[in-house]
């Protein structure tokens, strides 16, 4: 009994050490695993289980938190090529259709008997009181005041202003506008003043002239500054019940000056 | 009582949160030998008897959760737990230095033993494994041990079976 108490400490390291090498032996010689083992393993693999689970949850986060800044990277990317691919297009069809504005300014100035000049339109005051547009050609071009413009669907005006690369251009819209006109169909001759936003109005018919609406007026080519036989507008309102020899005569220009871009000045003279 | 009724519920536990969270964590790369350094904790700090149960539970935990032979573990830790308690009941035990200097050599020998067992058992030489993956956990395992120990001592207080002195001869 001595001799315990007094190694007590050597006996209790001695069997502490000698469990585990029992339990070593043991295990070589039968390798199932024991009822504990079982336990330990079945307790650490509900608990590993749920940390897998949240280690899981958490690591999905992130990912998705990763994918939806590469998405938001690759959303950016996306939009830029959509937006450069956009001003591609942009460009493109505006190409497209100045061509086609080219095409018919050709087919315009293949068919007028008078030399032309071909002009771009760089600035339109439809909104001030005086109705203008500048084209890109002056004096250098060999343009004078007064040459008449034309567009593909008809007058555009006529030149008031000019400069060694530019020329300001008198609408048949502006009232200080007097083009010499005839109704296409009944050869009505008229006075066509501009009127502003209204378009323009054919002075000086009689009230006992055939006029109807839709008719087409043409320039009569008379006081020498327009050619004759090019399209004017349309009549678009008529009042004979106004005070007076005339009747009110409302003509719509031909030319959209809105979409105006590309001109023709006819530079006088026949072509050859 | 309850304390040491509580503690092996509490080692299983932290057993399954160093195999389980930290190699989540660390991706398996770098281990932390949590379980090691709590038995040079009771070699600090539990009495002779519950110390040495406590590492022979706690090292079997590891042999549970491991896969490897049961009692290896548990063998290898009651052996560290007895040379702690001999080595700082010897040395001034709150010296940092000393301390990481006894867990990197414990976790050395706990590799080399492992490693020697297996190569007893199925004569495979798997001797670079102590360098490429011992070597590194001991490594890990010097540099935190002293946090640790703090940590275990923390919570031994906190749990109102400690105190906050420095580590003493148990």
């Amino acid at each position: 009994m001595l001799f315990f108490k007094r190694y007590r400490t050597i006996i209790t390291a001695f069997i502490l050490v000698l469990i585990p090498v029992i339990i070593i032996f043991y295990s070589l010689k039968y390798p199932s695993a024991s009822v504990v083992r079982n336990l330990v393993m079945e307790i650490s693999g509900s608990v590993e289980f749920g940390i897998t689970g949240l280690v899981d949850g958490v690591r999905n986060v992130w990912n998705r938190y990763i994918f939806l800044v590469e998405l938001e990277d690759e959303n950016r990317r996306l939009k830029e090529q959509n937006a450069q691919l956009l001003g591609e297009l942009i460009k493109y069809r505006e190409g497209y259709l100045e061509a086609k504005r080219l095409q018919n300014i050709l087919e315009l100035k293949r068919n007028t008997r008078y030399p032309v000049i071909g002009a771009q339109v760089i600035n339109i005051a439809q909104a001030s009181l005086f109705k203008t547009l500048m084209i890109n050609r002056g004096k250098a071009h060999g343009l004078k005041v007064d040459m008449p413009v034309i567009a593909s669907k008809g007058i555009v005006g006529r030149i008031t202003e000019i400069s060694w690369h530019t020329a300001r251009v008198l609408l048949v819209i502006d009232v200080n506008s007097n083009i010499d006109a005839l109704i296409q169909r009944t050869r009505t001759q008229g006075i066509l003043q501009g009127s502003g936003f209204k378009g323009g109005t054919l002075k000086y018919v009689l009230k006992s002239a055939d006029v109807s609406l839709g008719d087409v007026v043409i320039s009569s080519g008379m006081g020498g500054l327009f050619p004759k036989e090019i399209l004017l507008g349309t009549v678009k309102k008529i009042d004979k019940d106004r005070s007076g020899l005339f009747q009110y005569v409302e003509v719509s220009p031909s030319v959209d000056f809105n979409k105006l871009e590309e001109v023709l000045v006819l530079v006088g003279g026949d072509k050859k | 009582m309850i304390f040491y009724v509580l503690l092996p519920l509490i080692l299983l536990l932290m057993v399954i949160f160093q195999t389980a969270i930290l190699d989540h964590l660390f991706f398996g790369k770098v281990g932390i030998e949590l379980a090691l350094i709590f038995v040079i904790y009771a070699g600090l700090r539990i009495r002779f008897l519950p110390g040495g149960i406590l590492s022979l539970i706690i090292g079997y935990f590891m042999d549970c959760l491991t896969g490897s032979i049961s009692g290896l573990h548990a063998f290898t830790y009651v052996v560290l737990f007895f040379t702690s308690k001999f080595y700082f009941s010897r040395i001034k035990a709150d010296r940092h230095m000393f301390m990481a200097l006894f867990c990197f050599v414990s976790i050395l020998f706990e590799g080399v033993v492992i490693l020697l067992f297996y190569k007893m058992l199925s004569g495979a030489d798997v001797s670079l494994n102590i360098l490429v993956f011992t070597l590194p956990r001991a490594g890990v395992g010097a540099v935190l041990c002293p946090v640790l120990l703090k940590i275990f001592n923390m919570a031994e207080v906190y749990l109102g079976y400690g105190n906050t002195r420095p580590f003493e001869r148990a």
